[in-house]
């Protein structure tokens, strides 16, 4: 499963134990970054760079692609800043389940009116509940392999249809059945 | 024309004289606030009537939404660079609603000025003369002057058919059904 972990940057030698759980608790449940720029970010801050001298254009295009690629979307929003709450909007409009999680409280804020189905809030004091809940997380979104396949039941007419597609095209039946239904995926985007 | 005005009820003590010149140049211009919360969030705040955790957050986001959804354009104060800012502004850019944000912080510093669109300006102002300026021109070249809106269209025999033919099929009028065609065509582009 491939997971985006996002987050502010502006406090990050506070912040750098909990990113560094999140990521052990990532790997640890079969995951991987689509992103990995927090100890790039704490290199940062360790070498004093300035935050106006940031390609503040890579960041974010890193973030919005990671976004795209990701299955899963965590952010940690401690901070409660932009960029987190920009974040959050893309990826539940891109329908990447979403967790968003707090060391503060969270009903204080805007960001506890937001409701979706897709949209998991939590808050944490210390990193063994911020192991829970991401542990929690990633289990419930996860899909197991055998859930992806299935037995269908198709009548003479869309037999006779994927027959003579998969004839005229070289491709399999099952090819053909997912094309179908992600152009209608497209279509209901649109 | 409709603005939708972004904000923070945090620092509502520092950027309400801001927020209310917003409003004045968008009512100099002919234009109405989609959902007027300045005024009713300055006074909850200065009598502390209701504490943060005890906000109708939900109610908020679903008015904010609701705002969103019938404004020409948005326009935020994000000084304080919040979360909700944040979100607010990606679904405003989901809607096709050209976005402008203004701060009193230099923008430089901030992952925010890594997102680059069509629809998106970004302006730092240290006055309110620089705020008018910077609103004003917003607005013009974002919103075309009512006698512009009103085109005559030349159709081809076969257009005119195809239109016709959705008149029947949909009850519409010739102008709801080419202001419904250019409507999903705008979608399919954006």
């Amino acid at each position: 499963m491939i997971i985006h972990l996002t987050g502010s940057a502006q406090d990050i030698e506070k912040d750098l134990p909990y990113y560094r759980r999140i990521i052990k608790t990532i790997h640890e449940n079969d995951g991987i970054l689509a992103r990995d720029w927090i100890e790039t970010a704490y290199h940062r801050h360790v070498k004093k760079i300035d935050d106006g001298d940031v390609d503040w254009k890579s960041v974010m295009d890193g973030n919005l692609e990671a976004i795209g690629r990701a299955d899963i979307v965590i952010i940690e929003v401690s901070n409660f800043s932009f960029s987190q709450g920009f974040q959050s909007a893309v990826s539940l409009n891109q329908k990447k389940p979403l967790l968003l999680i707090s060391r503060k409280p969270i009903k204080k804020h805007a960001i506890s009116g937001y409701r979706s189905k897709l949209l998991t809030t939590a808050e944490y004091k210390t990193e063994d509940d911020l192991e829970k809940i991401v542990t929690q997380f990633i289990q419930d979104n996860t899909i197991a392999t055998k859930d992806l396949r299935f037995n269908m039941f198709i009548d003479r007419p869309i037999y006779n249809y994927l027959r003579s597609v998969s004839y005229e095209s070289g491709k399999n039946k099952s090819e053909i059945i997912r094309e179908l239904i992600e152009r209608e995926i497209r279509k209901q985007k649109d | 024309m409709i603005v939708h005005i972004g904000g923070g009820a945090r620092n509502i003590g520092e950027d309400l004289p801001y927020l209310r010149r917003i409003i004045g140049i968008i009512r100099e211009h002919g234009g109405h606030v989609a959902r007027n919360w300045i005024e009713v969030t300055a006074h909850n705040v200065q009598i502390k009537a209701i504490k943060d955790s005890d906000v109708n957050w939900q109610e908020i986001a679903r008015q904010n939404r609701e705002a969103l959804e019938i404004s020409d354009l948005y326009i935020a104060e994000v000084t304080s660079y919040r979360l909700s800012a944040g979100y607010e502004m990606s679904q405003a850019m989901q809607l096709g609603i050209p976005v402008l944000l203004l701060s009193r912080k230099p923008f430089r510093e901030r992952a925010i000025c890594g997102i680059q669109h069509d629809l998106f300006v970004m302006k730092d102002y240290s006055s309110l003369d620089d705020l008018e300026r910077h609103v004003s021109e917003f607005i013009k070249t974002n919103i075309a002057p009512a006698s512009e809106l009103n085109r005559m269209i030349a159709l081809t025999p076969r257009l005119y058919a195809y239109v016709k033919e959705q008149m029947q099929k949909t009850d519409e009028t010739e102008d709801d059904v080419l202001l419904r065609l250019i409507q999903e065509g705008t979608k399919k582009t954006a």
